[in-house]
């Protein structure tokens, strides 16, 4: 199995929520953990050790927290879209905003899909499955360009 | 018919009857006349000039004229005064005096160029008043633009604090309700029924709160929004509202009243909110009726303005507690026999002020409350 989840996220309980709410789901796929917008960007587009570039293998989804240190959620996205090797990735803004201004923005810059995190933990492990079923075993995605 | 001829004695008469008609004007006007030299003093000052500076005449003959005007103008002054020894006149130029009293008065001028006696003619005016007022003015308008980015920064502030509510609140909620969650699969069996309870509550305490956190954004939202006034029909919004109701309890007895067609220019967003808060409670209120009667209306008052109603016969509310009724989170029922955040009349109030109108609230215990609003001129600016 190679597909690989990048989950960025800084919150480290969110990260063992996430990191539990996939496992309860049996999504055993490896998830790299990127806890700033800028350990994103190195992993994405970096060359050193572990990075997607040294081990030829993009993420087949990106799990992206909008409000994150150094480098925001957004100017990850951004970055992804505007890169050739990354730009058709689906990425799925997994956050605790629902403010319009933060939905219009993430779609407006080409995320793919946009999941609030539930408060409530059963409910988040419904999203995480949900998330787990579409994206990594409905759905298609582009060929990779490597 | 006599003709006279102009003889040498009759020139010189006209002469000192000329002077005598200038005499007479210098003296009579109400506006400051002067005239000066170019040694820089005052030659002849008419009553006007020394009733408006405060000074005798020989006190404003006796110092350069500079001597009087206030130190910030001297050098606009002296500069106008170069055109008038060029031989430019000068028109509307404004400097200050200062009188005898000690106050500085405004005074606007007219001024002929020197003539070859270096004799200058010039006629005052006192528009202190005038300036003063254009003081006031712009410092108002100087204070109103500090208020206005005062206010535009606290709205960002606002914005922010809404955003940062959102965001950073709910994050430990969510690592509170997990991790209880997981302590509760972890224990599995060994988990007593008291320690399973008591994880419930703090599950349950979480969630509460997530719901408060989004109350509390929405009532933001409403403030922040822009308005959009369009003629709305509150009789269609109610009958909607009233039938989605019914088909949530087609059992229960209750019985609805709309008058049709009550048409009103309002922000159709807003208003839905706002009936779907009064026709929500009134529902909610009426749950432990027997036979539930709930009323949408409009009453004309005395003075021409019409209120809207929405009436019920629910358990009402003790009007010893009215004042609590549109605060935040302020609820006048117990969680347990009627559920809710005690957001809506809140909402309710915010939606209505926005609109320029009032809300009132009226009610007999056991017997029922109604919910009055009138909607004013619409207020578009949020805040």
């Amino acid at each position: 199995m190679n597909k690989i989840i990048l989950l960025i996220e800084d919150n480290p309980y969110d990260e063992e929520l996430t990191l539990m709410a996939l496992d309860k789901n049996n999504i055993l796929n490896e998830v790299v953990v990127a806890r700033d917008g800028e350990e994103a960007l190195d992993f994405l587009f970096g060359s050193g050790p572990g990075s997607a570039a040294d081990r030829k293998l993009l993420p087949t989804i990106i799990l992206l927290d909008l409000k994150l240190p150094k480098v925001s959620g957004l100017d990850v996205l951004r970055k992804i879209r505007a890169e050739s090797q990354t730009q058709s990735l689906p990425v799925v803004i997994l956050t605790s905003s629902q403010e319009d201004k933060d939905l219009l923005e993430s779609y407006s810059l080409g995320c793919n899909s946009y999941v609030r995190k539930p408060v409530d933990f059963a409910m988040f492990v419904e999203a995480a499955r949900q998330l787990g079923l579409y994206w990594l075993l409905l759905n298609e995605c582009p060929p990779d360009p490597n | 018919m006599k003709i006279q001829f102009p003889t040498k004695d009759t020139k010189a008469s006209e002469v000192s009857q000329d002077r005598e008609d200038y005499e007479q004007f210098f003296t009579l006007s109400m506006d400051p006349l002067c005239v000066a030299g170019s040694d820089g003093y005052l030659k002849r000052v008419n009553p006007a000039f020394t009733q408006t500076l405060g000074y005798s005449s020989s006190e404003l003959l006796s110092r350069p004229f500079l001597d009087f005007v206030h130190p910030e103008d001297v050098a606009r002054t002296l500069e106008e005064m170069k055109g008038l020894s060029a031989g430019r006149p000068s028109l509307h130029f404004e400097n200050r005096y200062r009188c005898k009293d000690g106050s500085w008065k405004w005074l606007a001028w007219n001024t002929e160029p020197f003539n070859e006696h270096g004799i200058l003619y010039a006629v005052a005016r006192d528009v202190t008043e005038k300036k003063n007022a254009e003081q006031a003015i712009l410092q108002l308008n100087a204070e109103l633009l500090a208020q206005t980015s005062t206010l535009a920064e606290l709205n960002q502030e606002l914005e922010s604090f809404s955003y940062s509510v959102s965001h950073d609140l709910r994050a430990p909620l969510r690592a509170i309700s997990g991790f209880a969650k997981a302590l509760e699969e972890h224990l599995g069996t060994s988990l007593d029924p008291i320690g399973a309870g008591y994880l419930l509550r703090v599950r349950d305490a979480a969630e509460r709160m997530g719901l408060l956190i989004d109350d509390l954004l929405k009532l933001s939202r409403l403030t922040r929004s822009e308005m959009n006034l369009k003629p709305v029909n509150l009789s269609e919004m109610a009958e909607k509202m009233m039938s989605t109701c019914r088909q949530l309890d087609p059992a229960k007895d209750i019985q609805f009243t709309v008058e049709p067609d009550i048409i009103v220019q309002a922000d159709p967003a807003l208003l839905e909110i706002l009936m779907n808060n009064l026709i929500g409670n009134a529902w909610k209120f009426t749950s432990k009726c027997r036979s539930a009667l709930i009323e949408f209306g409009r009453n004309v008052q005395q003075d021409g303005t019409i209120r809207y109603f929405v009436k019920d016969n629910g358990v009402g509310f003790d009007e010893r507690y009215r004042h609590l009724l549109f605060g935040a989170f302020q609820r006048l029922h117990s969680q347990r026999d009627f559920p809710g955040t005690g957001i809506g009349l809140a909402t309710v109030r915010r939606i209505v002020r926005r609109h320029d109108g009032e809300v009132f609230a009226t009610s007999v215990i056991h017997h029922g409350a109604t919910f009055e609003f009138t909607l004013g001129t619409p207020n578009p600016c949020p805040l």
